[in-house]
């Protein structure tokens, strides 16, 4: 047997294992669907739902936080460890951008259109937004390690999909769970086949600045 | 315009100037301000009588439009001009009727980054009230500089003092050794606000206001009479409006309210406002209550 004929036998091996491979991950995966209620059984939307895990490099990717009458869109952004975030102002007057968060510390100074540097954030946790000209405009950025990842809908249903046969540690935030730790996370075995879980938590409402117009003070004595 | 209120006004001509050139670089105009209300009140007392057999009530429907535009000195501080356009129609004392336009310029300086950074605001403003009743009409300029600070996500306290001069017209003399211009006036009103947020929706607000200084009040020939023998009464004059003399004293006032806002949209709200309030000048005291549903538009 020639040199040749010895490459293009494990050539072959080669291939038909990773079609092994792949077959079986397709074969074994399944999906994990999350809902989650608080303690009056109302859907909670734009809750991060993640996998407990560190992966060791993520694909860096440019994430647009838009800024349109005076309000952030959207309210809850979940990005990779890594990401950076562009913070483009549709508004035709200028923004100031800042967090005080431990997770990312930044200030874009006042600025229209896309004057604006993109933010990069490569610690994982919750950051809060705000503008100082506009004290109502609030927004979330929450980063992770992982890239299985989902924002729940107005129905509070999110899914993580495509996730091989394995044990995992579901994981939820919220800028407004009051709930212990343990509360926000759940073990999930999945077998070939979906799961559907639901967290129950409890929550405080927080409150942006008051935006709507109060009454024009017509002083009388 | 007497001394101390010229110093007052070039005093806050030159706090406007001097921030707008310092930030001259990075300033600019930036939103509109275009406001609406429509109210419809219940006014008690309306001639702030001390004489409750002299007391009279009436329904008034508000209408108020402010236009104006804010300019962007800095990150921390924005100025606003804006000129007020308002008209007042009452049911029973169609006379008390008024239009009223006013102008104001203002500095809001913020002292530092953050939501819970406490602000500070110098208005000036200059308004002319045309009552139906004539002698009513009058000018008034006011200074007014507030301090406030979000402490929670919810609560936010502000406290004001403003100084108002008012020049109104001379009406006719009927008590020859004391002045006719009731409505030349000055006062001095301190306010403490407290806004808390109940939900997304609701927002409960409370104010206390003091005046002290110059007020009017009107009530009949009999009972002016009474006034006249207890205290010192500043000017006074005949008034067509309720019938009988309208007189100016030195006193304070004290006012309790309470409104709450129900936000339709970001830019809408229905308010209601409760007010008490309770005045004193020597022996007399003068006392009533307001209620005023608004609808608030805000562009």
């Amino acid at each position: 047997m020639s040199l040749t004929d010895h490459f293009k036998t494990i050539s072959h091996i080669v291939i038909i294992i990773l079609s092994q491979q792949l077959f079986c991950q397709q074969l074994f995966a399944a999906n994990i669907q999350v809902s989650i209620v608080d303690d009056n059984k109302e859907p909670i939307k734009d809750a991060v739902i993640y996998i407990n895990e560190t992966l060791p490099k993520l694909s860096e990717k440019t994430i647009v936080i838009d800024q349109v009458d005076k309000e952030f869109i959207p309210y809850v952004t979940v990005v990779r460890r890594g990401s950076a975030i562009n913070f483009p102002n549709n508004d035709d007057i200028r923004h100031q951008v800042y967090s005080f968060s431990q997770s990312k510390q930044f200030e874009l100074p006042l600025y229209s259109g896309n004057e604006s540097r993109p933010v990069v954030f490569n610690k994982s946790g919750a950051v809060a937004l705000a503008c100082n000209i506009h004290d109502w405009m609030k927004a979330y950025v929450y980063v992770v390690d992982t890239d299985k990842f989902a924002l729940t809908d107005q129905a509070g249903q999110g899914s993580l999909s495509n996730l091989p046969n394995g044990q995992y540690e579901v994981l939820v935030w919220h800028p407004e769970l009051a709930s212990t730790a343990q509360a926000n996370i759940q073990k999930v075995i999945i077998e070939s086949s979906d799961q559907l879980i639901t967290f129950t938590v409890p929550r405080k409402q927080r409150f942006k600045a008051w935006r709507a117009p109060k009454s024009i003070n017509r002083r009388g004595y | 315009m007497n001394l101390p209120t010229k110093k007052v006004l070039f005093g806050t001509i030159a706090l406007l100037i001097y921030p707008a050139c310092s930030h001259a670089e990075n300033s600019q105009w930036v939103e509109w301000i275009a406001d609406v209300e429509a109210a419809y009140a219940q006014v008690n007392n309306l001639n702030y009588s001390a004489f409750s057999n002299d007391e009279n009530d009436d329904d008034r429907l508000a209408l108020t439009v402010v236009l104006g535009r804010y300019y962007q000195l800095s990150g921390n501080s924005r100025m606003h001009v804006a000129v007020e356009f308002s008209t007042e129609d009452y049911d029973q004392f169609s006379l008390m009727g008024n239009t009223e336009v006013g102008a104001n310029l203002g500095v809001r300086h913020k002292f530092g980054l953050g939501h819970n950074v406490p602000y500070l605001q110098f208005t000036a403003s200059y308004r002319h009230q045309e009552v139906k009743a004539d002698p009513w009409s009058n000018n008034s300029l006011a200074f007014n500089l507030e301090v406030g600070k979000h402490l929670t996500d919810k609560l936010t306290l502000a406290a004001s003092l403003t100084y108002t001069s008012v020049d109104g017209g001379r009406g006719e003399v009927i008590v020859p050794e004391i002045s006719s211009a009731v409505f030349d006036q000055s006062f001095w009103h301190a306010d403490i606000y407290a806004d808390y947020i109940l939900s997304a929706n609701w927002l409960l607000s409370l104010n206390y206001g003091r005046r002290e200084g110059d007020f009017h009040s009107a009530c009949t020939v009999e009972n002016v009479n009474i006034v006249l023998d207890t205290m010192q009464v500043k000017a006074i004059t005949s008034d067509t409006i309720f019938g009988g003399c309208v007189y100016q004293v030195d006193g304070s006032n004290n006012s309790y309210s309470s409104n709450i806002s129900y936000a339709i949209t970001d830019h809408s709200a229905l308010n209601l406002s409760i007010e008490h309030f309770r005045g004193n000048a020597n022996s007399l005291s003068y006392r009533g209550n307001n209620i005023q549903l608004s609808y608030n538009y805000r562009y």
